[in-house]
Formats: structure tokens, C-alpha cells, sequence
């Protein structure tokens, strides 16, 4: 049974791309293009991992991480997040937010494969 | 300021002393030039009436003398026989003047003819000899002779006179006179209350004092300088010349003298100096009084003179140095009516000026400075505009590129299945250009960061030993391709340090990337020290090195080497100035030492515990 994988990114380009490169390692993709819907998503499919965008129209990055753990249900799921933004402290934010691992664009497409695959191999 | 304070200052010392010394030295000169000649005049004017009370009792003397010699020389023409003497003139001349006690007849021969006396002792052709006596010889001789004095009972003064006859063969007539009557006009002349008179007879001798008891010792006065001088010109009766002396006793006195002719006596008065110049002292008294009195009066109007030409003058001066002190608002007060007045006014004139000239020129610089404050923050406001332009700008440019890059490394890794080895060249080429591009507008992004002052440090925890570990991992591929020998020497007992670990790491990556790029063969060395409570990194390479020139102004934005090696070498030229940027932020600072031809080394320094940001200009 394939994994699920929730993007929630707003950038068409980088759902296509990460969607390209998930499916392409065999992993089931889930898209949401708020942070809102992200929420929602998360509650629905319950995915076993979450990439998460910062820049996002309505609720960002970060708050949509804080809803996420905040549900006892969700709690364990692990939030990779990706940002466009490197700025400093952006990291600190992403993991007091929650989040379990960052990873700054642009990046490479191996790369994050690699860290997906420490989550859910 | 301190010389406001003082309450005198040096003008009215000046002032004051010079006004005292002119008068005080007018009112002695005139004091002491009077008093010089008040004593000449006085000294010349008691010598004058004492000299004529002297010839006035020196002439009375000498007509006693004259008259008895006169009354004597009566007798003579009567013993016209030369025989027989006339002794009934001889009775009357002793009854005529009392003062002849005794007379003698001597006739030619020097026999006593006739002796007749007051005592009433008649004797008649004694012929006793009397040829070899002084008298009967010095008066043959044609002259009236005088004996010295000599005195009988022991108290009485005599003086034998002897006259001889008109003719050859007249006889001698010898008196004895009593000289009783010198002493009482030496007895009736006071000169004061101390002062008196004396006889002094041709000898040196004593013939008359005030004190008998003297001239009855026969004192011999010759010693005295003044007798001595009368005696060496006795015919000095017209001399001004005031001598002043000692006398018997020792005491000072004024003494002056008359000649008593033809006897060769000589009359002194003498008046002791202390009471003879008894009015003069006064006088000289009184005049030292009036010299000091005058003396105090104007030393008072001096310093009330001086006082007033000070006060004005310091007004002047406090009032300048007000003005001087920016006290513009101050006036010279001044009513002296003179230059002084007017100076102030002149004062006042320009102090009025001075003021309006600098409010003008404050109301001038005001509106200067509010004009420049407001371009000044319309320069901040475009700046921050440009910068936040570029930090947005550079944003914007990032989305599409990493689309670009992400779509071209998945094809590269044949997610969209197999690739000609031709496309996959290119492609990889696209992507190198891609990341260049991505690198430019990051560290464009990064430095209007910096400049709109939005660039912040995230300080935290890190390991030096972890984070050069980190960027030799990240460019150890780069080394390799070059065949770089990639040297580190880092202690492994390096204490936690604190600062913005991903910062440190780009200035790290951008040093250790310039050393890799720019060496062509040899070695990169990365070497950690600890100095001071800093981390002291070097970077070093085996290049081309640096000239002195562009060591300068290497830490510059957009400086390079030269243009061609930016395209070359796919530099942006910010590096260098993010990396001092970034240091400077952690409180430390970058240089470099660097010789031509024999590689460079850049040197960093970081406070270990970086706990608060430095403010960048």
C-alpha cells in the first residue's frame, strides 16, 4: 500500500514538480493550495506526511502547522516544511510552529526525496 | 573668569601707585628742600645777630681799653721835665678811672719815680729798677704796651698798660688796670638761655668766661678749632661762614667770634645747636607734619582718583566679557561723559549688531537644517523604497527560477523517463546557470536586506567544529575537481559558541569558495584559533594573491579583481561585502594580508558569545 503525502503549496509549478517527484517514488499525493485546505486535507486523508509551504495565501505556513498539532489526532504526523524565504530565523519559527524538519528552496528534487524517505521510507 | 572674581585688578594697582608716588614724591621734595633751606637761613640768621652781639661787646672792650689807655696817655705830656712827675694828675687819674689801681712813673733811665696807689700807699723815688722789665722796654719802643692778664688775690684779672712819653727822653707811665669790667660784659651777654660769651686773650688763654672758676685755671683754649682758627686769621671780622663746634663742655654749638684789636683778644658767643635751633626744629616738625598729612590726603585722593578711572574700565571689561560669553542680551552702562563712555556705547552698538546678525544667521541655519531633515529622510524614504523594490523584486525572480531549476533536475534525474546523453549535457548546463543566477539574486536580496535595515541575526547555539565540518562537505566536490589540497586545523576542544550559525556558514562558504576559485593548484587551509574571547578564522590559499590596490577595496560591494574574472569565475562581487556585513553584525571584523603572486589569506574574527546584534550604518 502506496504512502500518503499532503503538499500544501500555493505555486503551481512546485505542486507539479513535487507532485512529479513524489509520484514518481511511488507515493499517493494529496494537493491543497490554502492553508486552510491544508488543515482540512490533513483531517480528511490523514497522510502519512506533510510538506508545507510558508507563503501561503490566508492562513501560512506556520499557523496551519499550529492547527495541525494542535488536533490529538493529527499530532503525529510529521511537517516537513518548505520555504521559499531564507531568512534567518525562519527555521527556528518553522520548528517552534511544530514542525519536524525544513528545508529551504530552492531545492533539489534528490534532496528532498531523501528527507521524505527518512520520514516515510 | 577667574579674573572677575578678583576684586582689584592691575590697572587700579598701577593707578594708584603712580598717582601716590608723583604727589608723595612732590609733597617730600618740596618738604625737604624747605626744610634745607629754612635751617641755611635760619643757622645764617642766628649767626648773623650773635656775630654783631660779639662785635657790639668786642667794641664795648675795646673802648674800655681805649678810654684807659687814652686817660694814661693824658698824663704823660704833664712830666714835660721828664724830672719831676705830675702827682696830682696821677691821684686825679686814679680818682678819674676806677678801673687803674696802680700807677707808676719810670723815667728814662727805668727808675721808678712815682708809684701811686688806690690802696693809698704813696711812694716817692723808690728808684726801684724797671730797665729790664717788659713794660718800661716795650714802651720806650713807642707803643702802648699791654701786659697779659694776670690776676691778684687770686680772683681778680689785671692787665698792666704802659705808655711812654712824647719825647726821647720822657719817662714811662705803667698802669695797672682791673679788668672787672671785661668780665661783667661777658657776664651781661645771653645768647639764649644756655648760650654766653668768653675772652680769649692772644696767648690761647683764658681771660673771661661766665664761669669764673674756668679762667681762673688758666685754661688753655688753644686746642679748640674754633680759637685755633681765629687765631691763624684774626682779622677775619667780615667772615659769614657759620661754624658750628664743640665747646668746653663738648656740647654742639654755634659759635661765632669778634676780634678785640689791638689787644688780639678774641670774643666768642656760643649757643648750644640743640637750643639755638629750637625754632628751626619746630619748624622742621610742623613741615614734616603738613609733608605727611599731604602725604595721607593724597594717597586717599589717589585711590579715590584711581578708583575712578578703574571702575568705568572694568564695567568695560565685565560688560565684554559677557558679550564674549554670548550674553548678547547685556549693556555697558557707563555715564563718565568722557572716551570711555563712548566706547561703551560703541560696545552696545556692536553687541546690537552682533545680535541681530546671529539671530539671523540661527533662523538662517534653521531652515537650512529643517530643509536638509526633510531631504535627508526623503533620501531615507527612497532607499528603503529601493531597497524593499529589491528585496520584493528578488523574491518575485526567485519563484519562476526555482521552478526552472526544480523542472530541469527532474528531468535530469529521468522522472520524465530517459534523456539523450546530449539533452542531459544541457541540461545540467541550464541548471549550473540556473543556480548562478539564483546565487545573484540572493545575495542581491540579502544586501538590500542589510540596507533597508531588515536583516537580522537568529543567535543561537553552535559547534565551529560542526559548522566547518558542514562547509567542507559542501565544497569538497569543488576541491576535488580542481585536484585542491582542502587543509583544516581546528582545535577539538572548542568551547559552544553562540551567534547566526547559517550566517557564519556563508561567510565561511564564500571565503572557502573565492580561495577554491581563484587557485589553480596547491592547498585551501581553514584554521580556527581562540584569542581573546573571539574565534580568530583564517582562510587561506596558494593563488594569485591580492595587490595592495585592490586589498583595499576588495570588501566593497561589486569590487573584483577585474571585470573579466566576475564573468569568469561567476563571482557576484557582494560576497566579500555580505560576508564583512555579516561579521560586523556578530561584532567582529575581516581583513586581508595578501602578497602578489604568493596566494592570499583572509583573516575573520567572531566574539564567541554573540549576544546582541551590532547596529549596521
Amino acid at each position: 500500500m502506496s504512502r500518503k503525502i499532503l503538499v500544501v503549496e500555493d505555486q503551481e509549478d512546485n505542486r507539479r514538480i513535487l507532485r512529479d517527484l513524489l509520484m514518481s517514488a511511488d507515493y499517493e499525493v494529496i494537493e491543497a493550495v490554502t492553508g486552510d485546505a491544508g488543515v482540512t486535507a490533513a483531517e480528511t486523508h490523514r497522510p502519512d506526511l506533510i510538506l508545507m509551504d510558508i507563503q501561503l495565501p490566508g492562513l501560512d505556513g506556520y499557523e496551519a502547522t499550529r492547527h495541525i498539532r494542535a488536533n490529538p489526532d493529527l499530532q503525529q504526523i510529521p511537517i516537513i516544511v518548505v520555504t521559499s524565504y531564507a531568512l534567518s530565523g525562519d527555521d527556528v519559527k518553522a520548528f517552534e510552529a511544530g514542525c519536524d524538519a525544513y528545508m529551504a528552496k530552492p531545492f533539489s528534487p534528490r534532496k528532498l526525496l531523501a528527507k521524505v524517505r527518512e520520514y516515510v521510507p | 573668569m577667574a579674573s572677575l572674581l578678583k576684586p582689584r585688578g592691575k590697572l587700579f594697582r598701577k593707578y594708584a601707585v603712580l598717582f601716590v608716588t608723583l604727589v608723595t614724591g612732590a609733597l617730600l621734595a618740596n618738604g625737604l628742600i624747605e626744610i634745607y633751606f629754612s635751617y641755611q637761613e635760619n643757622k645764617t640768621a642766628l649767626a648773623r645777630i650773635q656775630r654783631e652781639k660779639a662785635l657790639a661787646a668786642a667794641l664795648k672792650i675795646e673802648q674800655f681799653v681805649n678810654d684807659t689807655e687814652l686817660q694814661i696817655s693824658w698824663i704823660a705830656p704833664w712830666e714835660a721835665s721828664g724830672v719831676s712827675p705830675d702827682k696830682v694828675g696821677y691821684l686825679r687819674l686814679l680818682r678819674k678811672d676806677p678801673a687803674i689801681t696802680e700807677v707808676r712813673y719810670i723815667d728814662s733811665a727805668g727808675k721808678e719815680q712815682l708809684h701811686v696807689s688806690r690802696l693809698g700807699m704813696e711812694r716817692e723815688k723808690s728808684g726801684a729798677d724797671f730797665s729790664h722789665n717788659p713794660a718800661f722796654i716795650e714802651a720806650k719802643k713807642g707803643k702802648t704796651w699791654f701786659s697779659p692778664v694776670y690776676f691778684r688775690k687770686g680772683s681778680e684779672p689785671y692787665m698792666t698798660i704802659a705808655i711812654a712819653g712824647p719825647r726821647k727822653n720822657s719817662g714811662v707811665t705803667v698802669a695797672d688796670v682791673n679788668l672787672k669790667f671785661v668780665w661783667e660784659v661777658v657776664n651781661q651777654i645771653k645768647v639764649g638761655k644756655a648760650g654766653g660769651a668768653y675772652v680769649v686773650g692772644s696767648d690761647g688763654n683764658l681771660i673771661a668766661h661766665t664761669n669764673i672758676s674756668l679762667v681762673l685755671k688758666k685754661s688753655d683754649l688753644s686746642s679748640l678749632p674754633q680759637v685755633a682758627a681765629a687765631r691763624e686769621s684774626p682779622l677775619n671780622q667780615g667772615q659769614e661762614e657759620v661754624s658750628v663746634a664743640r665747646d668746653l663742655q663738648g656740647r654742639q654749638v654755634l659759635t661765632t667770634y669778634a676780634p678785640i684789636s689791638p689787644l688780639g683778644w678774641f670774643i666768642f658767643l656760643e649757643q648750644p645747636l640743640a637750643e639755638a635751633f629750637v625754632s628751626l626744629y619746630a619748624s622742621i616738625f610742623r613741615t614734616a607734619l603738613f609733608v605727611l598729612a599731604g602725604i595721607v590726603l593724597s594717597i586717599l585722593a589717589s585711590l579715590i582718583l584711581a578708583r575712578r578711572m578703574v571702575t568705568p574700565i572694568r564695567v568695560l571689561r565685565d560688560g565684554a566679557a559677557k558679550i564674549g560669553a554670548g550674553d548678547f542680551g547685556h549693556r555697558i552702562d557707563l555715564h563718565t561723559g568722557d572716551e570711555l563712555e563712548s566706547l561703551g556705547e560703541e560696545f552696545n552698538q556692536m553687541t546690537t549688531r552682533l545680535q541681530e546678525s546671529y539671530a539671523h544667521l540661527e533662523e538662517k541655519v534653521e531652515a537650512r537644517t529643517h530643509e536638509l531633515s526633510d531631504a535627508f529622510q526623503q533620501l531615507e524614504i527612497a532607499n528603503k523604497h529601493k531597497s524593499e523594490f529589491l528585496a520584493n523584486m528578488s523574491h518575485e525572480l526567485r519563484t519562476p527560477l526555482n521552478a526552472i531549476l526544480g523542472y530541469t533536475e527532474l528531468i535530469v534525474d529521468k522522472i520524465y523517463g530517459d534523456v539523450p546523453d546530449k539533452i542531459q549535457e544541457v541540461l545540467e548546463r541550464v541548471g549550473e546557470n540556473g543556480r548562478h543566477l539564483l546565487s545573484l539574486i540572493n545575495d542581491v536580496l540579502d544586501l538590500s536586506k542589510i540596507e533597508a535595515g531588515r536583516f537580522t541575526l537568529s543567535l543561537n547555539d553552535y559547534s565551529m567544529q560542526d559548522l566547518v565540518q558542514t562547509v567542507i562537505t559542501s565544497v569538497e566536490s569543488l576541491g576535488a575537481e580542481k585536484n585542491l589540497v582542502l587543509r583544516t586545523e581546528v582545535p577539538s576542544d572548542l568551547v559552544t559558541g553562540k551567534g547566526d550559525e547559517q550566517r557564519i556558514a556563508q561567510v565561511f562558504l564564500n571565503l572557502v569558495g573565492n580561495a577554491i576559485k581563484f587557485t589553480d593548484e596547491g592547498e585551501v587551509g581553514i584554521e580556527v584559533a581562540t584569542s581573546n574571547g573571539s574565534f580568530l578564522i583564517s582562510v587561506s590559499d596558494t593563488g594569485p594573491g591580492l595587490s595592495e590596490d585592490h586589498q583595499q577595496g576588495i570588501f566593497e560591494e561589486f569590487h573584483q579583481v577585474d571585470g573579466s574574472s566576475t564573468r569568469e569565475k561567476g563571482g557576484t562581487g557582494l560576497g566579500l561585502s555580505i560576508s564583512k556585513k555579516i561579521v560586523e553584525m556578530h561584532g567582529g571584523s575581516i581583513w586581508v594580508e595578501s602578497t602578489l603572486g604568493k596566494g592570499s589569506i583572509f583573516f575573520f574574527t567572531l566574539p564567541i558569545r554573540v549576544e546582541q546584534q551590532e547596529d549596521q550604518k
